[in-house]
């Protein structure tokens, strides 16, 4: 199974944004890391107020997007990039919706995302682990959708930066 | 188990980074890049996207 390490901050926000909303509404947003590790998470990019959010569904329109680029762009400039999205599911499902498994296919098909046909998908809800967050690799083989549970470590960002940026995380 | 980071940081610090195809073949380059962007990777840009919470 492959291993992510988050900073804990990053952890910290994610889990504001989707479970300090006092509502059920789905909410969500993109996870960056460095360029020259695909397996950490060091920043998180919230969508805006622009995003259209309801309990069964949460849409990045296109001027959210706008806004997550820009975040996205200032990023880039340090060496970073995007590794894949976090959503809340407010039902408790602790896997990825049908839904989303289309939004996933949709992604990896597009030449607007270089992510070498890793997609993580990250899901905050209330379920039986200790952690309330699920992650899954997502990758293409042919025309299928293929899903793979990752596990999820946390870390202060500072103690990442030291030890981890440019080694893959896994080897360890 | 206790680990030497720094020992371990230099080890691996220059091992090379590799991509992987749809099969998991493990390559030195990104498959899904035809060479016409900058890098190996490029930059992504996000989509619009919906996303959902049940069979919806």
């Amino acid at each position: 199974m492959d291993k992510y390490i988050f900073t804990l901050e990053v952890i910290a926000e994610m889990l504001g944004e989707c479970l300090g909303s006092g509502n059920d509404d789905e909410n969500g947003g993109v996870l960056a890391g460095p360029k020259s590790n695909p397996y950490l998470v060091t920043n998180i990019i919230p969508s805006s107020s622009y995003a259209e959010r309801a309990p069964a569904t949460y849409f990045q329109n296109e001027q959210d997007v706008n806004f997550i680029n820009g975040e996205l762009r200032r990023l880039q400039a340090m060496g970073k990039d995007f590794i894949g999205y976090y959503h809340r599911h407010p039902s408790g499902l602790d896997r990825l919706s049908q839904g989303d498994l289309g939004t996933c296919h949709d992604i990896l098909t597009s030449p607007n995302y270089a992510i070498n046909n890793r997609l993580l998908m990250v899901i905050v809800t209330k379920g039986r682990a200790k952690m309330p967050i699920y992650g899954y690799n997502v990758s293409l083989t042919g025309e299928q959708v293929m899903v793979k549970s990752v596990k999820i470590k946390a870390m202060p960002g500072k103690c990442i930066k030291a030890c981890f940026e440019g080694i893959d995380i896994n080897h360890i | 188990m206790q680990q030497d980071l720094n020992r371990l940081r230099s080890k691996l610090k220059n091992e090379q980074k590799v991509g992987v195809d749809r099969n998991g073949t493990l390559s030195t380059s990104d498959p899904g890049n035809d060479g016409s962007r900058p890098s190996a990777n490029g930059n992504t840009t996000v989509e619009p996207k919906r996303f959902f919470h049940g069979t919806v």
